[in-house]
């Protein structure tokens, strides 16, 4: 069985993905759809890791679990300093995006108070906790490995695909 | 005779490794299958737990402010689009809370569809049917109005047809990685169930 190639590259090409998704104001809403974002980062590890597979190496679904672990590992430091950075120079940007979203559709005169308050507070934070570096830890490649299996569901090879052998060269009569 | 006894021997020996393989994919299947579900009633019970805990107040409502911001990244957590539980909203909103439960309901009903021990993968197209509902109420274009109905009909057909995709892939990925040699592979088809 020829070598496969390595996954670390793969990885982290899905681990940025991941982290941008995360990180940037705006962008990161699309986690809030049952963490597509992350799973877009596991799935798009396999997806970068395909193009580098022969047809001698075929995907495995061990592949998809690995990178997709893998990609969330680096999609949690990447966005958590990321995150970090963003929050240095811009202040909680993306808090106050849900907020004006919520002003103008008219949902924040309609939450009780407590909630507001709630939010407010929220607001205020403009440093990254330890603990949501710790729950980015474990959300990311839990969710990053589902996003690898998919990705392994969708890019894996159809059953009685034609594997092309290599041309075989003739021997050469000294 | 000394032939006959060395056949049946070699065998015997052939069986014995065949069903050591067998015994070890299905372990490994069945293992990987409950630990899935297992994490998944984990993961489905802290969404209502949440709520119940935060409504007795005082220490008890600790927990609850860690299920809370567990699910925070991870959700929007709005109060008038999720389901209330003793006047709490649970951790995770309509769509997300359905998406959840439904991925249980498939993984509960998985073992009565599929065999456990043979990893079958339902047609990709049929991965796109359960996602595009969902995609486009998520990202409304205005053909509809989006209710906490559409919220959960698009994201419960989701959350069902997910586990027919994830647990087959996990089964197989963790037979490749810790059993003997494995002999079962992953088979396409078109349907949900083996008949």
């Amino acid at each position: 069985m020829p070598n496969k190639p390595s996954i670390l590259m793969p990885a982290l090409y899905g681990g940025i993905i991941m982290a941008v998704i995360s990180a940037v104001p705006g962008l990161n809403l699309l986690n809030c759809l049952c963490c597509a974002g992350i799973m877009l980062g596991g799935f798009m590890a396999v997806f970068f890791y395909k193009k580098d597979l022969t047809a001698q190496t075929p995907l495995e679904s061990s592949d998809g679990l690995k990178l997709g672990a893998l990609a969330g590992v680096f999609g949690a430091i990447i966005g958590s300093i990321l995150s970090a950075a963003l929050m240095a120079v811009t202040g909680n940007l993306g808090g106050q995006l849900v907020k004006s979203m919520l002003e103008s559709s008219g949902a924040l005169s309609q939450m009780p108070p407590e909630a507001v308050e709630q939010m407010e507070q929220g607001l205020q934070e403009t440093s990254l906790s330890a603990f949501s570096v710790v729950i980015s830890l474990i959300i990311d490649p839990l969710f990053g490995l589902l996003g690898g299996l998919i990705g392994y569901a969708v890019f894996k090879s159809k059953p009685g695909a034609v594997i092309p052998q290599p041309p075989v060269q003739p021997p050469t009569q000294a | 005779m000394l032939d006959g006894v060395l056949h049946g021997f070699f065998d015997l020996r052939g069986t014995t490794f065949v069903c050591s393989c067998l015994y070890s994919i299905m372990r490994y299947s069945r293992t990987t299958y409950l630990g899935i579900l297992l994490g998944t009633v984990t993961w489905c019970s802290a969404i209502v737990l949440a709520p119940v805990l935060a409504a007795q107040g005082g220490m008890v409502a600790l927990p609850a402010e860690f299920i809370y911001r567990l699910f925070h990244p991870i959700c929007h957590q709005l109060q008038e689009r999720s389901f209330t539980l003793l006047d709490q909203p649970f951790a995770a909103c309509v769509r997300c809370s359905t998406i959840y439960f439904a991925f249980l309901a498939g993984a509960l009903l998985y073992p009565v569809l599929r065999k456990i021990e043979r990893p079958v993968m339902p047609s990709r197209v049929l991965l796109l049917a359960f996602a595009l509902p969902m995609l486009i109420d998520a990202f409304p274009i205005g053909l509809y109005e989006v209710t906490h109905l559409t919220r959960m009909i698009t994201g419960g057909l989701f959350g069902f047809g997910l586990p027919f995709f994830i647990l087959p892939a996990a089964i197989e990925a963790v037979q490749q990685m810790f059993a003997t040699p494995s002999t079962v592979s992953i088979q396409h088809q078109k349907g949900l169930t083996d008949a």
